[in-house]
């Protein structure tokens, strides 16, 4: 009998440790305050480059860096330039690139020689909206709103040049909200449908059902064998096995205003120190690491 | 052995006949007033039971289960095609199976009432407008010729979109009537009311200018393709979505602007396909489960662009303003006496700039005035915790 208990006892603490992954995540702090001490107003992006982090302050028209510690180094708005700033990248030669929705163009700044270029993306004529941006070997990838679709961009000489846009065949079509390029493809999330589309490397097209249970899903992220998406509405980022369709595996995050809590999230963005979740409502940044 | 299943099942049966026969022989119901044109099933072979127990239920009327899992035993299709519906009927999608149809007996389809007069029950608008023409299925309140009554593929349960102007109107001639734009797939709603309106043709109220002037060329002649053909002439407009928050959308051949804007006819200010409640839905859907998660909502609700903006906007969800600005303009003693907002007051919990919607959401929430937690305490407590 003794035995028995045992044995169920050891049964229900598996299954609370694994049936409860939700617990593994852990925040490990926010970035939410800059160099000046004031509050970030309405982040809409943040990323990892070489040891720190950098945040798009919208509201502030300012981009900031943080060391890997969460610790505030600078803030910046390069000549002045920054009125919507959305999104930002490192590019070849670490230049940094920005989306500037007011100019509907991409910044270059050379942080070395203090220099702005402003590029702005055509396409058989017409004129690129860009949302977002990940440079990955040497090559641009813009998130187009007048296509839907995602740009694929090389450098040439000192300007850019739009190769093709990858938008998918399958109609109707309404467009991509978010993606993410890694090593085996390109992953987009669709707005309104909800489905995720995959190009592989090799141009092959995939469509996976739409993960079920989402209300307004704004951003994914793929790592580790899961799909990670976040819902704006719900406040939670859903995680699915990497699988077609996605099935479910739990959810984390909740609706309010505290540290660990979600207002209007913005971005889900996975970097070597952990998952980088952009609240915009709550105008900070949250690192969480862990996740069985 | 046999003769115990067949003793088995002669027990059962007679007992329900027992039953059927006993609700109206003991004096206290009537068979008369169970009938109609047209029975129920169960009714139609005096079988109570099959919805009702004798003797006691926790179900009103002494039914066996609740509605609509009641209806569901029998109409089991229907309760599988309801779960692949796109889009239902609210009624339906409350389980209020007796808001349109009677239990036992009534006219055809066992309606609580009949034609349109059931239908306007609940859409009175609609029953109000006030048309010169109109269009012959709605003049004899015909609903049910163009709507389906439980679900469809659009929010306005329309049978088959185009196909079905065509099952009426020769579809060569209508669409040789419209010129050298007109293809036969085209969304004959975008510019005619399907109920009436005060134009020939059911031509809906108001028109694009170069509609309006015949002047097709202006638009579908410039060479223009995508967003251009609209900024072409309305070039202001472009700024506007130049912003941080924006409805920019992706253009085919046609330009994104005509997903929210009729090109040539519409009934709403501002050329929209629909009214804003209806229109934003369409991609805000999450505004409607909110909005049936709540029980108290803004009353403004259904003016989606009161507070927020068409086009772009520098202010999260898009809003007018900053989110004291656009709640003040009508909330006016609001803005000088009240809790204090502001610039200069920061929420505790994150530091941001406190503003109305820190504790009111208009799009609904479970609480009085909107408010984003009970106002008896908890809400308070989110910040004064010494209290």
């Amino acid at each position: 009998m003794s035995r028995m208990s045992q044995g169920l006892l050891i049964g229900f603490l598996i299954l609370e440790i694994f049936s409860g992954p939700a617990w593994a995540w852990k925040r490990v702090f926010s970035l939410e305050i800059g160099p000046d001490g004031t509050r970030l107003y309405h982040p809409m992006s943040a990323t990892w480059e070489k040891g720190r982090f950098y945040v798009v302050d919208t509201g502030n028209r300012r981009l900031i860096s943080y060391d890997a510690n969460g610790r505030p180094l600078k803030a910046v708005n390069p000549g002045g330039k920054l009125r919507a700033p959305l999104d930002l990248d490192f590019g070849p030669r670490g230049h940094l690139w920005v989306v500037e929705r007011s100019e509907n163009a991409l910044l270059e700044i050379v942080l070395s020689t203090r220099t702005i270029r402003v590029h702005r993306l055509y396409y058989r004529g017409k004129e690129l909206f860009p949302e977002r941006i990940v440079w990955r070997k040497s090559k641009l990838y813009v998130l187009d709103r007048e296509s839907g679709g995602v740009a694929f961009i090389k450098i040439k000489g000192r300007e850019l040049e739009v190769e093709r846009i990858w938008v998918p065949k399958e109609r109707p079509f309404i467009g991509f909200l978010d993606f993410k390029v890694k090593d085996e493809g390109i992953w987009a999330l669709e707005k309104t449908f909800h489905r995720i589309f995959y190009l592989s490397r090799d141009g092959r097209e995939e469509i996976w059902s739409p993960a079920e249970g989402l209300v307004y899903p704004v951003s994914l992220e793929v790592d580790g064998g899961r799909i990670y998406i976040l819902d704006r509405y719900l406040r939670k980022i859903f995680v699915f096995a990497l699988k077609n369709p996605p099935k479910m595996l739990f959810s984390f995050l909740e609706m309010g205003w505290r540290p660990g809590q979600l207002y209007l999230p913005r971005e889900l963005e996975m970097t070597p120190k952990g998952l980088l979740v952009v609240d915009e409502g709550n105008g900070r940044v949250e690192l969480w690491t862990g996740g069985l | 052995m046999r003769v115990v299943f067949v003793l088995y099942f002669w027990l059962i049966w007679s007992v329900s006949v027992w039953a059927a026969s006993s609700c109206f022989t003991q004096g206290c119901h009537t068979r008369e007033a169970f009938r109609g044109r047209v029975e129920h099933g169960p009714v139609k072979g005096d079988r109570c039971e099959k919805c009702h127990l004798p003797h006691v239920s926790r179900y009103s009327h002494l039914l066996r289960a609740e509605i609509p899992n009641l209806c569901f035993e029998c109409h089991k299709d229907f309760e599988k095609k309801l779960k692949l519906a796109s889009w239902v009927h609210l009624p339906v999608k409350r389980g209020a199976c007796g808001r349109c149809h009677r239990p036992h007996a009534g006219p055809e389809g066992l309606l609580t009432s009949e034609g349109a007069r059931l239908c306007f029950n609940c859409h009175q608008g609609i029953k109000k407008a006030s048309y010169r023409v109109l269009h012959d299925p709605f003049r004899k309140g015909q609903c049910l010729a163009c709507h389906q009554a439980h679900f469809g593929e659009t929010r306005s349960l329309v049978k088959g979109g185009t196909r079905l102007c065509f099952s009426c109107h020769q579809k060569k001639e209508t669409v040789a009537r419209h010129g050298d734009y007109a293809g036969e797939n085209m969304n004959c709603l975008i510019c005619h009311n399907p109920h009436g309106s005060n134009r020939p043709h059911l031509v809906r109220s108001f028109l694009h200018a170069p509609y309006e002037e015949k002047a097709c060329e202006k638009c579908h002649g410039g060479g223009n393709t995508g967003a251009k053909m609209c900024l072409a002439c309305h070039e202001d407009r472009r700024e506007e979505f130049l912003r941080v928050h924006t409805h920019y959308m992706r253009s085919g051949k046609r330009p994104f602007c005509v997903s929210c804007h009729s090109p040539h006819a519409s009934d709403e200010k501002f050329l929209l396909r629909a009214s804003p409640d209806w229109l934003c839905i369409r991609c805000h859907p999450e505004a409607l489960v909110q909005k049936r998660e709540s029980l108290h909502i803004h009353p403004a609700w259904e003016k989606c662009l009161d507070c927020h903006e068409g086009h772009g906007s520098r202010f999260a969800g898009m809003l007018k303003g900053d989110a004291n600005a656009v709640c003040v303009r009508c909330h006016k003693t609001q803005g000088k006496f009240t809790h204090p907002i502001g610039e200069k007051v920061k929420d505790p919990r994150n530091g941001q700039t406190l503003t109305c919607v820190t504790c009111h959401d208009p799009m609904g929430t479970p609480f009085k005035y909107e408010l984003r937690l009970s106002g008896e305490a908890s809400l308070c407590l989110e910040c004064h915790k010494g209290y």
